[in-house]
């Protein structure tokens, strides 16, 4: 005879308690373990648990219990569609009972799945708002938080940030006061993902950091993680973003959690892509596809569908590049993702500048500009800013680069954003080459900050700082300015070993001394 | 006396009413017989199936019995029970070559040790080289769809998690194919249903939504299907539910002849006390079997009540318990839904070292059955024990009850309160 397994003693115990204690001290005995599996993500004892309470006619304010749960577990299993149709019957059932709590946190909970699935967003703000009536009318702190953190978080998706950054800041207060570990944690982390967005990286961070050390649950581990790779990221610690998203995403393949395993392959896609790992850019993205599409979440596909375009153009393949983002942009559009157009604007941006097709560059680059300027998304209007600048460049339309590489330099230094700050000193050194008479000071500062910050930021966008320049200066010496070049390329060593850079970056000098070599070797 | 083979009493009733639903006279669609073990549910089974064949009507049998039943098992079973049917035998060519596709899947699943043993974090095959020996070692040939479906962690996650949608898919494909082709209704018969509870969800969710029109669907088992489920009330008239009822005269006599009751006299007194009601009809015979004998079961009194008659057949039988600690496990083991010696030292108090003395003992007791952790007695059995010990001693009942709850809760992990009872926290 085997022993059971624990499990089956769990299901016994429970069906005791369910035959003889009295009903409800019997359903709340097996919603706490239901959530308890649930919590674990231990998903298939979950299943066991809620086809054990289904052997029990329950009364109506019951059923209603057990139907919200069995929504939650659907929710889980990434089965968004079966979830509403079961919340929309406990929500019957609550009204029906006349259970104004329920039927309050019922909505709020057809809110959250809705302000995830492909619905337009209204759909989930207007059970939010009936929510929050229902909390006030109640005085039901506790619940009117986990609302607004909800409501904060439409919000965020629709790019008001700073509504939802007061909303996140409010129930921030409210579970500090209460000690609510799990609610202050989710508030942090809403928290930071306003503060990433707008460029706040530092505390982005600290947020996420944060929120970390709250939270005991695999799940929201998994998912803090993966916020924590982003703002990494941002950073441009790529490696050190490859290595955090892959810890998520162990974690996340532990709970059987499709969506967040998705979001983690597509930043595990996109940062394979910033390091120029096309290939597995590309598969992480497609597998990233796959379980989106699974979903039927359309504004996770949308995401997914701009990296993949980008990846794509980098390939050479601008065909599928441009069917791909033109296919983010109307999945983003039709599932009400407001926050995240900006970003398929700007990899349109790039595709078309690629293609030469200036004037629906600039109108995908002013789209993004109009969504981040509306939207408070501080890096994403240095970035529109500074690509309009070099498209006017292309255009040799200097006074309109000008303006726009001025304004995208004072907007990308509030944010700090270090790899945006040297491509915008690198166009603006460019621009003063292209001067009738270029002034040297400027000139060589703008080079200098240009591998200064690229330096910063990380050695990737170093070298291509670096390749920028010594191509430009070697197309220089060979359109026959060779004593220009030299100059140029003497008086940047010089300047730079007077500023001690030669210890600190010693490839800038490298770099420039072996070019000046070459070119002298060259022309002598 | 030794346990004869089941017999086939009459049920021609039901089988009326399946003919019924066949053609399409009935508004259901799906027929649930429900009844207590051991009384003709299979054999009503049985007579639809005859019926069926006789007919023309392409069938399918499908028997929960068989311990190895999965959901996809039960589709495949499905699939080749209609196959057999000859004028539709080609309608699930697609089916079966999914169901084909997905044994290979399983074969590499299971040779490559599972998926944490086969993929790395990110998705990617750990062991290329290993892998591509699993792929040549299986002795068939796999598409390039299958190698791509096995060669990504979250390409094959993807496959398991909707294979099952997808075959029930292709089964109702071809069924409905099958059904056109054929003009006629096709039915499907699931039997000893209690056995398949495990896997009600899919077969409630997922099978039944996916039946096409012309299917008809019938379900034997112990228990209601509403019982069982409560989302099975959600298809409303769809869903027909009937407790098997009495046998007629004929059938309850040949029956108990069949159990060796021979004496007319004695067979026109066991008929009318039970009346040709299932259970009763069950219980009889178990006391028969306890007593020794038919000669041995003494007089029967009626009593209008049929709960009654089932507990005062339900008393004879434990007096004819000779051994005390089985009949006091019989009265008050009940409590557990199944049991092993654990269980018995929990509920009676004796040492490990009796309690499995005693466990030998109940194992052939015939109102005790095999369970996957151990013993259990008969459902409505056990029902009828629970109702008694509540009824004769409910402060015992409570003290029994209060004793498995602290032992479950301490082999399933949980916290204890202070006074012992578990808490919930």
């Amino acid at each position: 005879m085997v022993n059971p397994p624990s499990h089956d003693f769990l299901l016994e115990y429970l069906r005791l308690m369910l035959a003889n204690q009295n009903n409800s001290i019997g359903l709340e005995t097996w919603r706490t373990y239901f959530e308890r599996a649930r919590k674990s993500w231990d998903l298939p004892l979950a299943k066991e648990l809620l086809r054990l309470i289904k052997n029990y006619p329950l009364p109506p304010h019951h059923e209603s219990v057990v139907r919200h749960n069995e929504g939650l577990l659907f929710d889980d299993l990434g089965e968004w569609q079966a979830a509403h149709r079961t919340f929309e019957k406990a929500l019957i059932l609550k009204q029906m009972t006349g259970d104004r709590q329920g039927e309050m946190s019922i909505r709020n909970t057809i809110a959250n799945l809705l302000r995830r699935s492909p619905r337009p967003l209204a759909e989930a703000i207007s059970h939010y708002q009936a929510a929050l009536n229902l909390a006030r009318n109640l005085r039901d702190e506790l619940g009117e938080a986990q609302i607004l953190n909800g409501l904060g978080l439409a919000h965020y998706s629709e790019g008001r940030l700073v509504i939802a950054e007061q909303c996140f800041t409010s129930v921030r207060t409210f579970a500090q006061q209460h000690n609510d570990l799990g609610l202050e944690a989710s508030a942090l982390h809403n928290l930071g993902s306003v503060y990433w967005t707008q460029g706040r990286l530092a505390e982005a961070e600290s947020n996420f950091g944060d929120a970390l050390e709250l939270l005991d649950d695999i799940h929201s581990r998994a998912e803090t993680l993966n916020s924590l790779g982003v703002v990494q990221e941002a950073r441009g610690r790529w490696k050190v973003a490859t290595e955090v998203y892959s810890q998520s995403l162990a974690k996340m393949l532990s709970t059987g959690d499709i969506y967040g395993q998705a979001q983690i392959l597509c930043n595990l896609g996109n940062v394979s892509w910033l390091q120029g790992q096309v290939a597995n850019a590309l598969e992480y993205h497609q597998q990233a596809l796959v379980l989106a599409q699974d979903l039927g979440d359309a504004k996770l596909e949308g995401q997914i569908l701009t990296g993949l375009g980008d990846t794509y153009r980098t390939v050479g393949d601008e065909t599928a590049s441009e069917a791909v983002l033109l296919q983010a942009l109307e999945r983003k559009q039709s599932a009400g993702d407001m926050r995240s157009l900006k970003h398929t604007w700007l990899s349109l941006g790039a595709l078309y500048s690629h293609q030469h097709r200036p004037e629906d560059a600039k109108l995908a680059f002013e789209h993004a500009l109009a969504d981040a300027r509306a939207q408070h998304d501080v890096r994403i209007e240095a970035v529109s800013l500074y690509n309009l600048g070099v498209l006017a460049t292309a255009l040799e339309n200097l006074q309109d680069a000008y303006s726009y590489l001025e304004t995208a330099l004072q907007v990308a230094q509030t944010g700090g954003y270090r790899d945006c700050l040297s491509w915008i000193h690198e166009t603006l050194g460019d621009l003063e080459v292209l001067q009738p008479e270029p002034d040297a000071t400027r000139l060589l500062n703008y080079y200098t900050e240009a591998c200064v910050y690229a330096a910063e930021f990380n050695p990737l966008i170093l070298r291509n700082t670096l390749e920028h320049l010594s191509d430009f200066w070697t197309t220089y010496a060979e359109d026959g300015d060779v004593a220009g070049a030299l100059w140029f390329l003497d008086s940047i060593t010089s300047l730079w070993k007077q500023l001690g850079l030669s210890e600190t970056h010693p490839v800038l000098i490298t770099t420039f001394e072996s070019l000046k070599q070459k070119i002298q070797q060259e022309n002598s | 006396m030794p346990e004869p083979q089941p017999y086939i009493v009459g049920r021609e009733s039901e089988v009326d009413e399946f003919a019924a639903l066949l053609a399409g006279k009935r508004k259901h669609w799906l027929l649930n017989i429900y009844g207590p073990g051991g009384i003709g549910k299979t054999v009503v089974g049985g007579r639809m199936k005859a019926f069926a064949e006789a007919h023309g009507i392409p069938f399918t049998f499908v028997d929960g019995i068989d311990a190895t039943l999965t959901p996809d098992r039960v589709l495949y079973a499905i699939q080749q029970g209609l196959a057999a049917s000859e004028p539709i035998a080609e309608t699930f060519s697609e089916f079966e070559r999914a169901y084909t596709e997905y044994l290979i899947v399983q074969d590499v699943l299971q040779r490559g040790g599972g998926l944490q043993a086969m993929f790395d974090v990110v998705g990617s095959i750990k062991d290329p080289a290993g892998f591509a020996q699993i792929l040549s070692s299986l002795g068939k040939s796999v598409t390039e769809t299958t190698q791509r479906t096995v060669s990504n962690r979250f390409a094959l996650e993807r496959y398991l998690r909707g294979v099952e949608r997808m075959l029930t898919s292709h089964l109702a494909e071809g069924l409905e194919i099958a059904h056109t082709e054929a003009g006629l209704s096709l039915a499907i018969l699931l039997d000893t249903y209690e056995e398949l509870e495990g896997m009600d969800d899919w077969v409630c969710s997922t099978l039944v939504p996916a039946l096409p029109e012309g299917v008809k669907l019938v379900v034997l088992g112990r228990n209601a299907l509403g019982r069982v489920n409560f989302d099975w009330q959600e298809y409303g008239e769809a869903v027909y539910s009937m407790e098997l009822p009495e046998l007629a005269e004929g059938d309850a006599k040949a029956y108990l002849a069949h159990y060796g009751l021979r004496d007319n006299v004695m067979l026109e007194q066991v008929y009318r006390f039970t009346g040709g009601y299932p259970l009763l009809l069950v219980l009889v015979r178990h006391l028969a079997r306890e007593a020794g004998g038919w000669a041995n079961i003494g007089a029967l009194d009626h009593q209008a009540n049929r709960d009654a008659i089932a507990t005062q057949l339900l008393e004879r039988i434990l007096r004819e318990e000779k051994v005390a600690e089985v009949r006091t496990f019989l009265e008050k083991g009940v409590v557990a839904r199944w049991f092993d010696p654990e269980i018995i030292h929990v509920i009676l108090g004796v040492d490990l070292a009796q309690a499995r003395v005693l466990y030998d003992k109940l194992r052939r007791h015939s109102f005790v059955e095999l369970h996957p952790n151990g013993l259990k007695f008969h459902d409505k059995i056990r029902e009828l024990l629970e109702d008694r010990l509540k009824f004769t001693s409910a402060s015992e009942h409570q003290k029994i009850r209060q004793s498995l709850i602290s032992y479950y809760a301490e082999k399933a992990g949980l916290e204890q309160g202070v006074d012992g009872e578990p808490s919930v926290t």
